[in-house]
């Protein structure tokens, strides 16, 4: 069975800042990803606050670092199963999904996708654009090796013949692979997923177009975009009145997510400034109930946004209606002007989607995890990343929503964790 | 210096336009300018990608290198600061020394500045590119300067954050000293006895992280001890640390203490009861402070003696001054956060009953000053006010009192979670009590404080005032009662006034020992005057002084969760270089052409890192040493001989860029 320091579990920026803390320490880690890409949540926004840094910029280094160092060594599209502690060490159990393509043999040059027929959603652009059913999974994806979704592909046989490798990359008849591997510690960085867009139904029903998602705005307004421009997916037209609801999906207990998901108000004032100065013409309303800059230099940029002429009305939005020519009707109260309920209307919506648990890390290992799922901060104060079980640690959204920059903060310190834990755990 | 054979050949440039994804090709015609390099003789190979920093852009360069087509290269993307070492580490890769290779910035300097110009930024980016074509084909291969690494820390600080960081380091095997300018660990956070959301008390997690210093072997703890100077530089820090004795020089019985302190007949305002009580010239804050050993007041001691007559042996009221020597690797800067003090009559500051959130969390403390009990004149308040953001979030000309004192335009973050759970505590031991809220936002951002405070808060009947940013509560105080006057925007608008028993401030966190530790080290500050890292996302815990780190709420705002997991972070990054020993230095150092240098001593004379550059008297030649050298260039510009040039920023490279540059 093969042997690591550190399993991480999870390769966005949490799991990967961690694993290249380790790697720079000496310690050989295993760091795990169940997409076919590492990178994350990150690599798919658009700029990040308060700096306005494309995250691209930021993201693709450390994908690079951590697929290039010595001590890292990459496992995608690979799912972790179960954390079993052993002695001081432990066992992890993963699921090394089918990709349909041999990972050794690809040298992704993407004939294979220029030739597929078959045209499927884009994960990746969440949905605002769209794929072909064997792909690399986006630009700059680490590892450039296709994939093959098994759901679309109708078996034309195209893209074997176009794959130019001896043998061909392409094999339909790959199985999912189970393996085990030790590890003196484990790193639980397993992320975030978004509430899903119809999780209010108040807000959507289910035939809107312009009522998107935040995580949607982002591919809009990315660089590397679907489009290159912000348009609305009912017309193609650019939008002259858009309305951010925040807390769409957060601090909302009829929907179950009655927490602060922490990061929207930032973000959405960060894609209303980015939108700004994409569409200058364009009216821009934020609807909030409070707006949480905390972070460092996060109130000035609040207050940048404010001065572009931004405007900010306190209000939660209650319903929202869209009408044939995809005009979005919403019902607010204007608690600060008239405190009369109102009809408002504006021809593109986004919604801050809440944040929830990318995967169940409580069921991976028997980590004690709060009732949404995000995994239990037991001695918070004093060593805040680590878990209910000596030697394995998280590092990131896996306990609760948190902003970039704390995420990076938690995954030195769970790096820190581990490796005092290899040094001296395994003796305790 | 390697002079692998590529570098012999005559230069054969790449160069490589990136589009950073449409940051750069929305503005500039990247492909313009990869065909007008094309032009440039040298050049054999120009090409564009739309991101040159990721995986498939650099495989582009290390081909090209391995395949003999190119031995120096020029990626004209976004800043160095941001990918120079991602693309010389593709060089590395591909086997060819990283400094043959120059990045032009084209992103923050041609197409974030000339959004509106597209044809002129495009001409701009393509003479800045043609520069760093010139300024490349002179390139020499370099290596980078090895030097050994101490192997312990030095961390400044012993509060939450730079205990987190001292045991972390510790723990992996570095001797660390620990410095404590205050006779006691632990810093502001004991002086809360229920931190949120945990309702733990800070005293009892500080002493179990003293306990983790106290037991391992490789930290030196040093207490009532000061930063006077620092020099050197990564790998090797000299720091002279000013230690003040501590007046007792025995252990004493809590009985002995206390007989001590009696006997004292000094009483000044006891600064861990925020000046809420008096405290002795011999004093220890709280029962279980670390190290469990009193101290003596050296700014408020008469030293009249009476506390050795009563304890015979333990007190020394000699006050002795050490300045220690200490060297070590690396640097953490842990030395924390000051409340902010309003000033006189802001918000009614002064007046009776008008306290801060930093007071009233000393009074609801059991053992504090006030036994937990919140009191006017032996009977329980019936109402409490909360002015939320005093000395936060100030917009100039609206809030700042006064301007001799910086604007505080930050949000210290803590505060409202702070006053919620302050005001629940307050619901629960007062029943019936009216809590009001003077707001802006509620930022009870965390995992738990929206629910077990806020939500609870507001259900036990507060009611929630909300002030803009340009129109602040007035507060008055007359006949004892406090009066609030504001426009609730609740309300539209509608003018409030509420009389309150209690009114508390909360007050902020501004930035700690103003200046004193970034002035010795020479850091940067941020515009909000707490220290400032490399960059939030990619080197949050790194200063511009290498080898020196940020832990805690020197940097920003933090609750004592997000400090010590930024103390882990900069604990992490120390031990990388603790652990491997030494430590890669840029060669852009000063090199000294002997045969030209004729000794004026010029550049003694200006180089800012002392001992930089020096005269080699036996030879009567100056000397450069590259431990030291921060390349500047001053002595490059004084030396009246040319004699000296900063490796890898030679002039002539500059010549030939300015050359390129202004090229018709």
């Amino acid at each position: 069975m093969k042997k690591y320091h550190t399993v991480v579990i999870g390769a966005g920026i949490a799991g990967m800042e961690t694993a290249i803390n380790l790697g720079n320490q000496g310690y050989k880690v295993l760091l795990v990803e169940k997409e076919a890409s590492i990178g994350g949540n990150m690599i798919a926004l658009s700029k990040v606050f308060p700096t306005l840094d494309c995250s691209s910029c930021i993201t693709t280094p450390k994908m690079s670092e951590a697929s290039h160092h010595d001590n890292i060594e990459i496992m995608t599209y690979t799912k972790a199963i179960s954390v079993i502690k052993e002695g001081p060490e432990f066992n992890v159990k993963l699921n090394k999904k089918p990709r349909y393509v041999d990972e050794k043999t690809c040298i992704g040059c993407k004939k294979c996708e220029e030739v597929c027929p078959v045209y499927a959603k884009h994960e990746f652009e969440r949905e605002t654009g769209s794929r072909k059913a064997i792909c690399i999974p986006y630009t700059t994806a680490i590892p450039q090796i296709a994939v093959l979704d098994p759901d679309t592909c109708m078996q034309c046989g195209k893209c074997y013949d176009a794959c130019p490798t001896e043998p061909k990359s392409i094999v339909f008849d790959q199985e999912a692979v189970e393996l085990e591997v030790k590890a003196s510690s484990v790193v639980m960085s397993t992320g975030f997923t978004l509430t899903a867009k119809d999780r209010k139904k108040e807000y959507i029903n289910g035939s809107e177009k312009n009522i998107i998602t935040a995580f949607q705005m982002e591919r809009l307004l990315a660089p590397s975009g679907p489009f290159g421009s912000v348009m609305r997916p009912s017309d193609g037209k650019a939008p002259e009145n858009v309305a951010f609801v925040l807390c769409a999906h957060s601090r909302d207990r009829s929907i179950g997510v009655p927490y602060c998901s922490r990061v929207c108000c930032m973000y959405s004032i960060k894609q209303a400034m980015l939108l700004s100065g994409a569409l200058p013409l364009c009216d821009i309303t934020l609807y909030y109930m409070d707006i949480r800059a905390f972070g460092k230099g996060y109130e000035q940029f609040y207050r940048n946004a404010e001065a572009m002429g931004i405007k900010f009305i306190k209000a939660k939005v209650a319903k929202m209606s869209e009408d044939k020519d995809g005009i979005v009707e919403m019902k607010i109260e204007e608690i600060e002007s008239t405190g009369a309920p109102v009809s408002v209307k504006h021809d593109l919506v986004i919604m801050a989607n809440g944040i929830l648990p990318g995967a169940e890390p409580g069921k991976m290992a028997s980590i004690n995890t709060d009732e949404y799922g995000f995994i239990s901060q037991e001695k918070m104060k004093y060593d805040p990343t680590a878990t209910n079980i000596d030697g394995i640690y998280f590092s990131g959204t896996a306990a609760g929503p948190k902003d970039i920059v704390d995420t990076i903060a938690e995954a030195g310190a769970a790096a820190m964790k581990a490796a005092n834990y290899i040094t001296h755990g395994a003796g305790k | 210096m390697t002079d692998s054979p590529i570098t012999k050949e005559s230069p054969k440039v790449g160069v490589y336009v990136c589009h950073c994804g449409g940051n750069i090709s929305d503005i500039i015609d990247v492909k313009r300018v990869a065909e007008e390099m094309e032009k440039i003789p040298g050049v054999a190979l120009s090409t564009d990608y739309i991101f040159m920093c990721s995986d498939p852009g650099q495989q582009k360069i290390k081909d090209a290198i391995k395949d003999g087509r190119i031995n120096r290269v020029v990626v004209a993307a976004c800043s160095p600061r941001l990918h120079e070492l991602t693309f010389r580490r593709a060089l590395t890769v591909a086997g060819l020394n990283p400094y043959l290779l120059e990045q032009v910035n084209i992103r923050e300097q041609a197409s974030w500045v000339h959004k509106t110009d597209h044809k002129g930024a495009t001409e701009k980016a393509i003479r800045l590119t043609r520069g760093a074509v010139e300024k490349v084909k002179l390139a020499k291969p370099l290596d980078m300067i090895e030097i050994k690494s101490l192997p312990s820390a030095i961390v400044i600080g012993a509060g939450p954050a730079g205990l987190r960081t001292a045991s972390d380091l510790a723990s992996g095997g570095s001797s660390v000293y620990l410095l404590e300018k205050t006779p006691f660990t632990g810093g502001n956070a004991v002086k809360i006895d229920k931190l949120y959301p945990t309702e733990e008390d800070a005293k009892e997690i500080v002493g179990k992280m003293n306990i983790e210093i106290e037991s391992n072997n490789n930290i030196k703890l040093l207490t009532c001890a000061e930063v006077s100077d620092a020099t050197g530089g990564i790998g090797n820090f000299k720091v002279t640390v000013k230690q003040v004795s501590r007046g007792v020089v025995a252990m004493m019985s809590e009985k002995e203490f206390e007989d001590a302190a009696r006997a004292c007949p000094v009483e000044v305002d006891d600064e861990y009861n925020c000046s809420l009580s008096k405290r002795k010239a011999i004093y220890m804050p709280y029962k279980n402070a670390y190290p469990a050993l009193p101290a003596i007041d050296w700014a408020n001691c008469t030293l009249c003696g009476k506390c050795a007559e009563a304890v015979k042996g333990k007190i020394d009221l000699v006050k002795k001054v050490e300045n220690t020597a200490i060297e070590s690797g690396v640097v953490v800067v842990a030395t924390g956060y000051e409340h902010y003090v309003p000033a006189q009559a802001e918000y009614g500051y002064g007046a009776k009953n008008v306290i801060t959130l930093p007071q009233l969390i000393r009074m609801m403390d059991k053992t504090g000053p006030t036994g937990g009990k919140i009191e006017i004149n032996g009977k329980k308040i019936k109402s409490a006010g909360f002015i939320h953001c005093v000395g936060s979030r100030e917009i100039d000309g609206v809030k700042r009192p006064g301007p001799e004192r910086p604007l505080n335009a930050h949000c210290s973050r803590v505060c409202c979670t702070a006053i919620l759970q302050a005001a629940r505590e307050l619901q629960e031991n007062n029943k019936g009590i009216d809590i009001y809220s003077f707001y802006q936002d509620i930022r009870t951002y965390g995992r738990d404080a929206e629910l077990k405070y806020y939500d609870k808060v507001s259900a036990g009947g507060a009611v929630f005032f909300r002030y803009g940013p340009s129109e602040l509560p007035q507060v008055s105080v007359e006949n004892g009662g406090i009066n609030v006057k504001m426009k609730d925007l609740l309300t539209a608008g509608e003018k409030i006034e509420v009389t309150v028993d209690l009114l508390v401030l909360a007050t902020g966190m501004v930035p700690g020992d103003p200046g004193a530790i970034a002035d010795k080290f020479k850091m940067p500050k941020s515009v909000d005057r707490f220290l400032q890292e490399v960059h939030p996302k990619l080197r949050p815990v790194e200063t511009a002084i290498g080898g020196i780190f940020l832990a805690g709420t020197c940097q920003a705002p933090f609750d004592m969760t997000e400090a010590t997991a930024v103390a882990g972070a900069a604990a992490v990054k120390a031990a990388a270089i603790l652990e491997s020993g030494s430590v890669q230095l840029e060669p852009y150092v000063a090199v000294v052409a002997k045969e030209k240098c004729k000794c004026h001593g010029e550049c003694v004379k200006v180089c800012p890192a002392k001992g930089a550059i020096y005269i080699d008297e036996a030879e009567q030649k100056a000397e450069v040493n590259q431990m030291l050298c921060i390349s500047c260039g001053n002595c490059v510009a004084v030396c009246p001989e040319r004699a000296i040039d900063v490796q890898g920023y030679e002039i002539s490279r500059f010549e030939s860029i300015v050359d390129e540059i202004v090229r018709e």
